[in-house]
């Protein structure tokens, strides 16, 4: 095969994102069909904003979750876990 | 989906005189994803920059009647997208059914095609500005 070609990526019609992010969120085609495209646009941002959102409150639940508690996790090597084990 | 009246005329020459006949187009406005899927399909280069009724909130501001050919062209790209109907089979087809000569049939099918962009942008309960 002769050297790669310089040219740029494929832009992902508009189109194709939307109907990813209505499979995603698992919209009806009812819903797909008869709404107007302005407002089945918003409604999936709102979508996708939504879950960024409740992910990043779970990240912040397990950040907080750690503090509380005071552990930490560390890595040990074979004779530390040997002395751990007999009490040393 | 909004049934409307389009009208259309057709020109031919008869015992040398040039006779017009009218007759209205029943189409449908059609808002939902499939006029945007038409729009990217047919219109590539415009589709680029901007979705189906940004185009129109951003053109329906300006004047057509007085607008020159390259916006009016534009305008019925965009009124293609959005309406439906089994007697359109495609754009080129679509232009033939009006003579833009007729300026007083032009002046009327202008305003219905305001009216329609009118009818598509007032039919989300959402501002594409926002």
């Amino acid at each position: 095969m002769g050297g790669g070609t310089n040219k740029p990526p494929m832009d992902v019609p508009r189109i194709t994102t939307i109907i990813q992010g209505c499979v995603k969120h698992q919209i009806q085609d009812s819903i797909i069909r008869n709404t107007h495209f302005n407002d089945l646009y918003i409604l999936l941002m709102r979508l996708d904003i939504l879950e960024l959102k409740q992910a990043i409150k779970l990240q912040q639940q397990k950040i907080n979750g750690k503090h509380k508690n005071n552990d930490t996790v560390r890595n040990i090597n074979a004779k530390e876990a040997v002395n751990f084990l007999k009490g040393r | 989906m909004i049934k409307t009246k389009l009208p259309c005329w057709n020109s031919q020459i008869k015992d040398n005189k040039k006779v017009v006949s009218d007759y209205d187009l029943i189409v449908t406005i059609n808002t939902s994803i499939t006029a945007e899927q038409k729009w990217e399909e047919e219109f590539k280069e415009q589709a680029k920059n901007e979705t189906l009724f940004n185009y129109i909130a951003r053109i329906g501001s300006s004047n057509l009647k007085t607008a020159d050919t390259s916006l009016l062209l534009s305008a019925f790209k965009a009124l293609y997208c959005l309406i439906e109907c089994e007697d359109i089979l495609n754009f080129k087809q679509f232009l033939t059914l009006f003579d833009f000569s007729e300026e007083k049939r032009f002046e009327k099918l202008i305003n219905e095609v305001t009216n329609i962009f009118e009818i598509a942008l007032s039919n989300s309960a959402n501002d594409p500005k926002n």
